[in-house]
């Protein structure tokens, strides 16, 4: 009777794996290798790395702006720009996101994955980002393959975007609310930002990383 | 044979010769160098069956025939397999490993499988329905590489793999009940396996006969690299 358990127990567990795949577009999977194997796929992916660059640096205008204006003493105008500021990043935060998922479902298309260092702690300014990067630093040390390590990296860095959306939500709040000790919160949304920078910066690399890896695919696979 | 049988196998046939035109008449005969011959080895044994189940419908033909399709059925796992891991290291190495222990795994249960009965129904009674689910394992691992390296998938692969699974294991499940329950249940086992094996069909069929996609430039361009049989 073992094996009739047996069966029945692997009918009831591959029956999500046979869905999946069953009702997967294999188009749609074409096309995500086509992104991976073809230059104008390849070019297609660095156009989406400049757009991203771009939306980051537009997102320092309302933020420069607000704090010019708080040291001036032009509160209300200040919190309108730093909401603006914070929508514009609330808006490239999934998108980020998204790019790292994106990345880790390419990094198991790729055969060898180009060196990966681990997410530098010193690039962040505050304590629980910073902690968040000592242990991926710890965690890489016990991987073997390029690809987990690559792997970590993204987890780090969505969970990473994670973290500095909360924090910022909190300050951007506080500030808003007029709540006591501004001053602080201003400094915190300051380094907020800077690790934000950070993040993005860390995830463009990661996904040069990717390109490159990518690049040698079609050689290695002709 | 009763006739319920007698009109499960006639359709079982027609569906075969249905499939087989369909992979001829839309050019995909060659997708698979396995499945034809698959195909053609149900198909054969079924019409003897079909026109002289007195000579035909017995347990040691029963035992050939299941024995050839076994070979065949691991064979075209490995060949699908093969064509779909070709270009792509990673994977390959992967899906070579979970190919060796499976079939290891399998050949070990097989040759380790309690025989009661020392005649040709209790070896197939005992041996068969550990291939059968070992088969169905192999397919399911092929299945699982897949989903994970996110790896395109020929339509007529993905029939192959994502019919075989549950059909193999239904056959396993119907032939393991059918040695604990005797053979009194045999008429019933036989009508389940019948209908499982027909539902199989017709996803063949669809399969067979469905038009090709149309690509455009970027997508062919990736297929010929992943594919290179097509």
């Amino acid at each position: 009777m073992a094996l009739t358990l047996l069966v029945v127990l692997s009918l009831v567990t591959l029956l999500p794996l046979l869905l999946l795949v069953g009702f997967r577009n294999e188009r749609a999977v074409l096309r995500d290798w086509s992104l991976v194997l073809t230059p104008r796929g390849q070019r297609k992916l660095l156009d989406l790395e400049e757009r991203l660059s771009d939306e980051l640096a537009l997102t320092d205008v309302p933020y420069d702006r607000a704090r010019e204006l708080h040291e001036l003493g032009s509160t209300d105008e200040a919190i309108r720009l730093l909401e603006v500021g914070y929508d514009a990043l609330a808006q490239l935060a999934p998108d980020m996101a998204r790019l790292l998922a994106a990345m880790s479902l390419f990094s198991r298309m790729v055969a060898a994955m180009a060196p990966v260092p681990p997410v530098p702690a010193a690039a962040f300014e505050s304590r629980d980002l910073a902690g968040l990067a000592r242990f991926g630093g710890l965690v890489h040390r016990f991987l073997v393959t390029t690809t987990e390590r690559f792997r970590l990296r993204l987890f780090i860095l969505r969970r990473g975007f994670t973290v500095a959306m909360r924090y910022l939500f909190r300050s951007t709040e506080r500030i808003a609310a007029r709540e006591p000790g501004v001053d602080r919160e201003w400094q915190q949304l300051e380094a907020i930002r800077h690790d934000f920078r950070a993040l993005s910066s860390e995830s463009l690399e990661s996904f040069r990383i990717l390109l490159t890896s990518l690049s040698a695919e079609p050689r290695r696979s002709a | 044979m009763t006739e319920l049988q007698r009109i499960a196998l006639w359709v079982s046939n027609a569906l075969l010769a249905v499939v087989l035109t369909g992979l001829v008449m839309r050019g995909r005969v060659l997708r698979s160098k396995l499945f034809p011959p698959y195909l053609v080895s149900v198909l054969a044994p079924s019409l003897l069956v079909g026109l002289a189940p007195d000579r035909f419908h017995v347990w040691s033909f029963w035992l050939v025939k299941e024995t050839v399709q076994s070979v065949l059925k691991v064979g075209l796992a490995l060949e699908i397999a093969y064509r779909l891991f070709q270009r792509l290291p990673a994977a390959h190495s992967v899906a070579r490993t979970g190919a060796a222990v499976g079939l290891l795994l399998t050949c070990g249960a097989a040759a380790l499988a309690p025989i009661q009965a020392h005649d040709v129904r209790g070896v197939a009674l005992a041996v068969l329905p550990r291939i059968l689910y070992g088969t169905a394992l192999l397919f399911a691992a092929l299945l699982c590489v897949v989903a994970w390296y996110r790896i395109p998938l020929d339509p007529l692969h993905k029939a192959i793999l994502v019919g075989f699974v549950p059909y193999l294991l239904v056959s396993t499940l119907t032939l393991n009940l059918l040695t604990h329950l005797g053979l009194a249940s045999r008429e019933a086992a036989g009508y389940l396996v019948s209908a499982a094996y027909n539902l199989l069909l017709c996803y063949w069929t669809r399969a067979a006969w469905a038009p090709e996609e149309a690509l455009d430039a970027e997508e062919r361009e990736a297929a010929a690299r992943l594919q290179p049989w097509r």
